[in-house]
């Protein structure tokens, strides 16, 4: 089960909340392995990432971080949960599969 | 807050209010407080491109014990004393788990018309609400009832009251310790095994930190037996 569009503050290698926030467009526990889980989506092959993703993506990796706002309650990750480190993996177009699907096409 | 929740907010706003909630802006939920915690219903929102762009609401209940969340929120899994403030015993979300198997509760309001489909989206919350999030309110207000839904099932992943193994085992052992003590050394039996079989990989982890629950949730029971 997935979380759509949860934010996250990733943590900088000195243990502090970077600044802004990024979307994950879908995050999650894996159900296999009880790994957390995210993915971000592109609509074409070539689709840069963000300033926010730049930014918070490669730390989260390294780091981990914190939810922010509540998107995350329905897979139990209030605001302020602290999210272990996660590569988010970057999935592109064109022929996404269906939002409802991005979860089980790679985790479930 | 988009114009889109403003909306839902302000068709909710009466009919909450009269029934002791109130808005927090800060927490985007409508909140009870109570003598032992308080009572919440919001919801996650998302946007898709759908029907010329659209917020997608869900309906969100939930319930906290102070007792149950201190507790487990000395394990430090969240991060700073205002979120602990509000973390939950017990949380419903009703996109996953809808109290009448395949009806949707999830409200969607289309950016090009607002207005009356946020009025729609307020009238299908309010009358989930007195269906079933009355009722909901007033079963999870009794630590007892959270404990033995917390716990019921105990070998299962996902779970319509804590979406998130092994949170729920957190909860669920520390809201049994609190009030059915008896079942404790039962449960953390069970949820280390289950947590060994399913999820090898973090037992030490988990099992280390229902060590501490345990702990906790004696020493919070022996303090509150002295104070009667």
């Amino acid at each position: 089960m997935m979380a759509r569009q949860l934010s996250v503050r990733a943590y900088d290698d000195d243990g502090t909340l970077l600044p802004g926030r990024t979307q994950l467009d879908a995050a999650g526990w894996r159900l296999d392995n009880g790994a957390f889980g995210a993915l971000e989506t592109k609509l074409s092959p070539h689709a840069p990432l963000t300033q926010g993703q730049l930014l918070h993506f490669p730390a989260l990796a390294r780091n981990g971080g914190i939810v922010v706002g509540k998107n995350g309650r329905s897979i139990g990750m209030p605001a302020g949960f602290i999210v272990p480190p996660t590569k988010v993996q970057v999935i592109r177009g064109p022929g996404l599969p269906n939002p409802e699907s991005w979860w089980s096409n790679f985790y479930e | 807050m988009s114009n889109a929740q403003q909306a839902l907010v302000d068709g909710l706003t009466p009919f909450l209010g009269e029934r002791g909630f109130k808005w927090n802006k800060g927490r985007e939920g409508f909140f009870r407080k109570e003598p032992f915690g308080f009572l919440d219903l919001s919801w996650s929102t998302h946007v898709t491109g759908q029907n010329g762009g659209e917020f997608v609401l869900t309906p969100l209940l939930a319930v906290r014990h102070n007792e149950v969340d201190n507790i487990v929120n000395e394990l430090g899994l969240i991060h700073g004393d205002s979120n602990r403030r509000y973390t939950t015993t017990v949380t419903r979300s009703l996109g996953f788990f809808p109290f009448v198997d395949g009806r949707d509760e999830t409200q969607r309001i289309r950016i090009g018309n607002i207005e009356s489909d946020a009025k729609s989206a307020a009238s299908e919350v309010r009358s989930m609400f007195v269906q079933y999030g009355a009722a909901f309110f007033d079963k999870y207000s009794s630590l007892a009832a959270c404990s033995e839904g917390l716990n019921d099932v105990i070998e299962t992943k996902s779970h319509p009251l804590l979406n998130n193994f092994p949170m729920r085992a957190y909860y669920g052992l520390a809201a049994a310790a609190l009030c059915e003590p008896d079942r404790v050394e039962t449960l953390f039996t069970s949820y280390c095994q289950f947590s060994l079989r399913e999820f090898p990989d973090q037992y030490q982890q988990i099992s280390g930190r229902l060590t501490k629950v345990r702990a906790m949730a004696g020493a919070a029971l022996a303090i509150r037996a002295r104070s009667f």
